[in-house]
């Protein structure tokens, strides 16, 4: 008993003595900061940090904040603790990035004393102002308690500070007064779990944590655990989705340079700036869900899991394997499967929407469903979905072939299964691969061979593709085909827009009357494709280096020239008569292609020197003489052009048998020329006039201020923190940047 | 740059406008960005500026 009234008057001392001394406490630096770790629970990597006072009294040695609080509280002088606290996480933050080192956002707490005292948000304002640091470095913790003593005052607090650029975070959420009314009537950004829920680790407050988890996922508020002692807690926290830990597992509050020191240790890295945004959006995707799910890195070259539930494992593992290991099981192996899995992510990563897949595994069909959720520096994060169709009841009833299906896509490319009385056509293996079709038309048949050949089949083999797909007399054909199936090779058009050849087999699906059909892609024999190629081939001089290998493609380039250059450009016979030119010459002289056909210039009347054109002409045909940039006008449409134009020879065993010329309206590449110059007044980064362009407008505005009177201004911007957007975020945002404002 | 401005006040008001609305940017593309605007201007009509020096005198002040 005595003990009791001892330490009771001991601390009644204390507390007289924290509040007549907390002015000098600050002002000899008894008063300290110190840091605890918040880790983000999708890398492990450390991503924030909690400060608290401590006060290392030359007298009564350490004190806690319960002895520091009440007292400062009682006598209206918190305010000065938490001012002085906010002044040194700045000083803090500040010394940190000027010395080029990582530095973490902090928390700081707050009193509702402090705002009634002064004016929190003009100390931290000023702080933040003062060192020189990222809003975003600083956040506001309040607890539940502030926000039911005065509600009025804590939303305009919690408004401002939201309003000014910083995060305000719920602190100690379910330990007293909790309401889910706060949830729906305030904004906050982060919800700490209150530790005592860990304490008591057992289903029932998992549940709680679980559902509490999902439920601010689910109104879009970031969550926190704070109490984490145990590997087993880490493990809970993680599988529920949890985005941030903190607690003893990762450290007390220590001062900084110690904080820093134990983090290092520990091996934890630090989450840059940059990465912050990043990681933030996987970490709040990962959640609790019966539903399959993952979150995946992909740096272009390999993957990296970095959540997957326990549904997802079920569907595709079959025992129980950490991160690392299902790493090894799926994405470090020499499956083929792999360079499914890469192109799947490549697609992902190129469309940015949600893009479904569908392959064999270990004799089952799965569909996987993924979606990029962000992108940074060439990394992705992706979350999937998955689901075996095999062992799904409606699906194997429609597709009593599937189970038949064991790896096929190792063989195909594709397979799709059309059903031509429904008109319906899904993928089975692969994805739609040669098809861009708007979601409500994807599965109809007809849509979707139309698309194809719209879009990707060669103008050559549109004919062919239309007769092999003829859905009329498939059934006939498949029939007739002393195999049970028909194929044929065409052209199609790949992703790096390159066409290759591709077999494409029917084979109708037993039992199905007819009705139902398998569409199989894949590539050509590797043998065949040389062949095809050389099949394809337009001879070329190759005094030109050009060789016999590349055939195809100067022929493909030729038909695109003629078809698609804004090149103006014709070829004659040695009688200066047309015999053909580029689509680019059609549309400049406004003719059809049997308009001038055999046809000379005067024929056509078009040129108002005709006899210059002529006599011109005549030069090349009998002199070998290459004509450069000579000038003319013709009249289209009624309008006269200023012309030049280009005429050269075409031999033939050494004889002319013709020539070949373009022609280039001179008004259209002033314009162009025009365009450039416009180019070239223009700032590559913001987009805005550069200073040669000021100069010339600054002579337009003196010139107008000088004759007219009209007054002007110059007023020039400057972000004082622009470099260290860049240094943090990186170049590509220094454009952005720019652009964005 | 900007024309029909005869009034130092007008000026002054725009140009707070102007800091206030970009440093009300915070995020971009989701990252936290926090923005300090410095600005410098000048008045053609002020005394000692002349079409010659009116960008060294901005430039001078926004140095400052």
């Amino acid at each position: 008993m005595d003990e009791a009234v001892s330490r009771a008057a001991n601390h009644i001392g204390i507390a007289e003595y924290v509040a007549e001394n907390i002015d000098v406490a600050i002002e000899k630096g008894w008063v300290k900061v110190y840091y605890q770790p918040v880790i983000r629970t999708l890398t492990g990597q450390l991503c924030g940090a909690e400060s608290l006072a401590r006060w290392i009294d030359p007298v009564h040695g350490f004190l806690s904040p319960d002895k520091l609080i009440g007292p400062l509280e009682d006598t209206n002088q918190i305010y000065k603790l938490d001012s002085y606290i906010v002044e040194k996480v700045c000083s803090d933050i500040s010394e940190r990035i000027n010395n080029g080192l990582e530095a973490v956002p902090v928390s700081v707490n707050f009193s509702k004393l402090d705002f009634e005292a002064t004016d929190m948000l003009k100390v931290v304002e000023d702080a933040v102002e003062k060192y020189n640091i990222p809003r975003d470095y600083i956040h506001v913790e309040i607890t539940e308690s502030m926000i039911v003593s005065d509600s009025d005052l804590m939303e305009r607090v919690i408004e401002s500070f939201r309003n000014a650029g910083f995060e305000v975070w719920m602190d100690d959420f379910g330990s007293g007064y909790s309401s889910l009314n706060l949830l729906k009537d305030y904004q906050f950004d982060t919800l700490k779990m209150d530790m005592e829920f860990l304490k008591s680790f057992t289903d029932k407050s998992k549940a709680i944590m679980t559902a509490a988890i999902t439920m601010s996922k689910n109104i879009g508020i970031m969550t926190l655990a704070e109490g984490v002692e145990t590997p087993e807690q880490v493990e809970f926290l993680y599988s529920i989705g949890c985005g941030k830990l903190q607690g003893y597992y990762y450290g007390k509050a220590m001062p900084l340079e110690e904080f820093f020191a134990h983090i290092e240790e520990m091996g934890i890295k630090i989450e840059p700036r940059k990465w912050r945004h990043y990681y933030q959006t996987g970490s709040f995707c990962a959640r609790a869900t019966e539903e399959p799910l993952e979150i995946v890195e992909d740096d272009g070259k390999e993957f990296r899991t970095l959540f997957m539930n326990k549904a997802y494992k079920r569907q595709v593992l079959t025992g129980e394997y950490s991160l690392e290991g299902i790493d090894r099981l799926i994405y470090k192996t020499k499956s083929p499967l792999l360079k499914k899995y890469r192109e799947y992510a490549d697609t992902i990563e190129t469309t940015k929407n949600q893009e479904t897949f569908y392959y064999t595994y270990d004799g089952n069909i799965l569909c996987f469903q993924g979606e990029e959720l962000a992108e940074i520096d060439g990394k992705h994060l992706i979350k999937g979905s998955i689901r075996n169709i095999s062992i799904d009841n409606d699906f194997r009833t429609q597709n009593a072939v599937g189970n038949k299906l064991r790896e096929l896509n190792h063989l195909f490319e594709t397979v799709m299964i059309i059903n031509i009385e429904r008109h319906t056509i899904f993928p089975l293996l692969g994805k739609r691969k040669y098809i861009n079709v708007p979601d409500n038309i994807e599965n109809m048949l007809q849509e979707h061979l139309d698309r194809m050949v719209a879009d990707f089949i060669a103008d050559a083999d549109k004919q062919k593709f239309y007769d092999f797909t003829d859905i009329s007399t498939l059934k006939s054909r498949v029939e007739a085909s002393d195999k049970g199936y028909i194929e044929n090779i065409f052209r199609i058009k790949q992703p790096d827009g390159n066409y290759r050849w591709k077999e494409m087999s029917i084979m109708m699906i037993p039992g199905s009357s007819g009705k139902e059909y398998l569409v199989c892609g894949k590539a050509t024999a590797d043998d065949a494709q040389p062949f095809l190629t050389s099949n394809n081939r337009v001879h070329n001089p190759e005094d030109y280096g050009l060789t016999n290998e590349n055939a195809v493609i100067q022929s493909k380039m030729w038909e695109s020239i003629v078809a698609a250059s804004s090149v103006k450009f014709f070829w004659k016979d040695k009688n200066r008569r047309f015999l053909g030119c580029s689509r680019a010459f059609l549309d400049f002289f406004n003719v059809k292609l049997e308009d001038i056909l055999g046809k000379n210039d005067e024929e056509m009347g078009w040129l108002i020197d005709q006899k210059a054109f002529e006599e011109g002409e005549l030069e090349v045909l009998n002199k070998g003489k290459n004509i450069v940039r000579a000038p003319g006008q013709c009249i289209i449409n009624g309008i006269v052009h200023n012309i030049v134009s280009d005429k050269r020879p075409v031999y033939e065993n050494g004889q002319i048998i013709g020539l070949m010329g373009h022609v280039t309206d001179v008004d259209e590449e002033l314009s162009y020329l025009d365009k450039l110059y416009n180019e070239r007044r223009l700032d590559p980064v913001t987009g805005l006039m550069n200073v040669s362009a000021l100069a010339e407008v600054t002579r337009s505005y003196a010139h107008n201020y000088a004759t007219k009177g009209i007054n002007y201004a110059l007023i020039i911007l400057r972000n004082e923190n622009h470099h260290r957007i860049v240094d943090d975020y990186g170049e590509v945002y220094r454009i952005r940047f720019c652009h964005g404002n | 740059m900007v024309t029909d401005l005869t009034e130092p006040e007008t000026l002054k008001a725009m140009v707070e406008e102007l800091r206030t609305k970009l440093e009300a940017i915070k995020k971009l593309e989701g990252n936290d960005i926090t923005k300090k605007i410095k600005i410098g201007y000048r008045l053609r009509n002020e005394e000692g500026i002349t079409d010659e020096n009116i960008y060294s005198a901005v430039l001078d002040e926004l140095m400052k």
